[in-house]
């Protein structure tokens, strides 16, 4: 290969990955789902008793709903916590519409093991309620209640379905893609010419 | 297919004694690639407090330290000409100041480019010592030399964990003193590196670069030359396409875990260190089996295995079903690391290995090391993903490395039982189309 070729190679790796940035852009355009937020803004919250990134994490959790909200679920004194994140781990479930004829107004239920002092942690089952407005997802109310009592889907380590799953055509489509990436590694194998294979050996 | 005519091959008995000495020396390498990798991943939220930085700017100083991987491509490549024993004990050196001075860092750019260093000379480390295992044992027995050497890589991943459960964190230093376990190596180098050799088949290439039979200087592309390209094309794109979904399933799993099967952090700790364990029984049984059976069957089954596992442990919901996939995901999909190395090193010559090694290493595999979390991370971000589940969009890509199969089964050539010089007679011979 010469210095050309290489270069050539290099500025065709480059559109390539042009090309995939530009399709993983369109296809992920116009997708927000209520759960993912929920998820965001917990995370967020479970941020703000960690040493250093407080101030980060406030801001982060405040573009997706007020801060304020967590009080019920947060240790208050994140120095008995000794500064770690509030929340040990978390799960939200399916969201459902509050009103079947308003898509703007969802519950999402969700698990918390929230960190409490002496290296103790407490399970705080609890339902979050978002709006859209202009296309965008707010946390607006936060109930500590049991998700399915309130009629929302069972969280998925209950047994209840994941907050998003991919549609029956992605499987159709990875065995379509998968043969196409077969041809196009294969056309590039054979290419590449080159060395003989050596037969098995006879040991 | 042309018949293979194998020449009476040169002596290049190495006697047992010190190839267990080397093995010791190189674990050591393989060991630290596997706990330094480890660190990052698992102690991240502790090195971000530390340091008071926001998500945007730890996802930013990432970036330069992954890219040590890729620039380690260039410190590799200098094996085929200095030697590889020098560039091992050079990398070692160079590994342990970058790892001790990251515990010394004040803040999170210097972290960043400490850990650039260091990822720089582990890169070249281990694939210097995967070189120098090639070379130096006996056809018969590098399999499962390849597979010890791996082994302990997964080894490095557990201590990590268990110094994690232990609590080093919490102690005084905090994460720095994770780093400075990273001074092992070089304790070890200093008695131990005037008993190290350099490779039998380097020595004797360098006396023929003396004659005036090889060039002394190895051209950057050299790899790509006509009688080399195709081997490396495959080679290359079976690390790529096997890359990018364990490297993208191993980044996510626990997020994975916890967030959609609702596993707790402890479960995710406990699930971790039981797979990992199955996972070095996984790099030594695939040593074994490729000198038992080959090189080609052992990966097919590897990479089936991998496959299956994997996608079992992405789309069960049952958490005892879950333990046991993870369990051999891990000894399948990591698992087939020895004879993903033989494959990258066996089928070039002496005088290209360290370089076609780097290539398929460091920018055919460290592709899907950058790609393949970035990937099941876009596409399954819960809130704006087009798929909008890590499980699901792992499975989509374990589903696009069925073809590395097919490459595998159909144009890998077989090496087993083989000497180097002998697979380098075969290749050598006039092409034929397989």
């Amino acid at each position: 290969m010469s210095n050309h070729s290489f270069a050539k190679g290099i500025v065709a790796c480059i559109a390539l990955m042009m090309v995939l940035a530009g399709t993983l852009f369109l296809l992920n355009h116009g997708h927000s789902r209520p759960e993912g937020v929920a998820e965001n803004w917990l995370t967020a919250i479970g941020d703000t008793t960690r040493k250093g990134v407080e101030a980060d994490a406030t801001k982060r959790a405040d573009k997706i709903g007020a801060p304020e909200l967590a009080v019920p679920i947060l240790e208050p004194h994140p120095e008995l916590i000794k500064r770690k994140s509030g929340f040990d781990d978390l799960e939200v479930g399916k969201a459902a519409r509050v009103d079947p004829a308003s898509p703007d107004k969802v519950r999402v239920g969700f698990r918390v093991h929230a960190r409490r002092p002496q290296d103790q942690t407490a399970e705080i089952n609890g339902v979050l309620t978002l709006e859209r407005t202009n296309d965008k997802w707010m946390v607006t109310a936060l109930d500590v209640t049991d998700p399915a009592s309130a009629g929302l889907p069972a969280l998925p380590s209950d047994g209840g379905p994941p907050p998003s799953s991919a549609p029956a055509s992605l499987w159709l489509g990875a065995l379509v893609g998968a043969v196409i990436v077969g041809a196009i590694t294969t056309a590039l194998v054979k290419s590449a010419g080159g060395a003989v294979t050596a037969e098995p050996a006879a040991v | 297919m042309a018949e293979v005519v194998v020449e009476p091959t040169r002596d290049y008995h190495v006697d047992r004694k010190y190839l267990r000495l080397l093995l010791v020396l190189l674990v050591s390498a393989a060991f630290f690639e596997g706990y330094d990798g480890s660190i990052l991943a698992l102690l991240l939220p502790n090195i971000q407090s530390s340091f008071r930085v926001s998500e945007a700017v730890l996802g930013v100083t990432r970036i330069p330290i992954e890219l040590g991987l890729f620039v380690a491509f260039f410190l590799t490549r200098l094996s085929d000409r200095l030697g590889r024993r020098p560039l091992l004990l050079w990398s070692v050196v160079g590994y342990t100041i970058f790892t001790a001075a990251t515990a010394l860092s004040w803040n999170i750019w210097s972290f960043a480019f400490f850990q650039f260093g260091s990822r720089i000379f582990l890169g070249a480390e281990f694939a210097v010592g995967v070189t120098m295992i090639v070379e130096e044992f006996p056809a018969g027995r590098r399999g499962r030399a390849l597979g010890t050497l791996l082994t302990f890589n997964a080894l490095g991943t557990i201590i990590v964990g268990l110094l994690l459960g232990a609590g080093l964190q919490d102690t005084g230093l905090g994460w720095r003193a994770f780093y400075l376990v990273g001074l092992v190596p070089l304790l070890l180098l200093i008695p131990f590196r005037r008993r190290l050799r350099e490779t039998q088949r380097f020595v004797e290439m360098r006396e023929e670069r003396k004659r005036g039979e090889l060039h002394e200087e190895v051209p950057f592309l050299e790899p790509w030359k006509p009688q080399y390209r195709r081997n490396l094309v495959l080679v290359g794109l079976v690390h790529m396409m096997r890359s990018i979904p364990i490297f993208g399933s191993t980044a996510w799993w626990a997020y994975y875990a916890e967030r959609e099967r609702g596993f707790t952090a402890t479960q995710v700790s406990i699930y971790i260190i039981c797979a990992y364990g199955l996972g070095c029984l996984g790099y030594y049984v695939c040593g074994r089996l490729m000198e038992r059976i080959g090189r080609r069957p052992t990966a097919v089954i590897f990479f089936v295995g991998g496959i299956i596992f994997s996608i079992t442990l992405f789309q069960t919901a049952n958490k005892l079903i879950a333990f046991f996939a993870l369990g051999f995901a891990v000894f399948f999909g990591l698992g087939m690391g020895p004879v993903m190395s033989s494959f990258a090193t066996e089928l070039f010559p002496t005088e290209i290995r360290g370089q076609a090694a780097a290539w398929i290493r460091n920018w055919f595999e460290i592709a899907g090391y950058v790609f393949g979390p970035a990937l099941v991370g876009i596409l399954g971000d819960h809130a704006t993903g087009a798929i909008g589940n890590i499980g699901d969009t792992v499975t989509f890509l374990m589903i696009l490395q069925i073809p590395a199969v097919f490459l595998v089964w159909r144009y890998m050539p077989e090496t087993k039982g083989l000497e180097l010089e002998d697979i380098m007679a075969a290749d050598q011979l006039p092409l034929t189309p397989v």
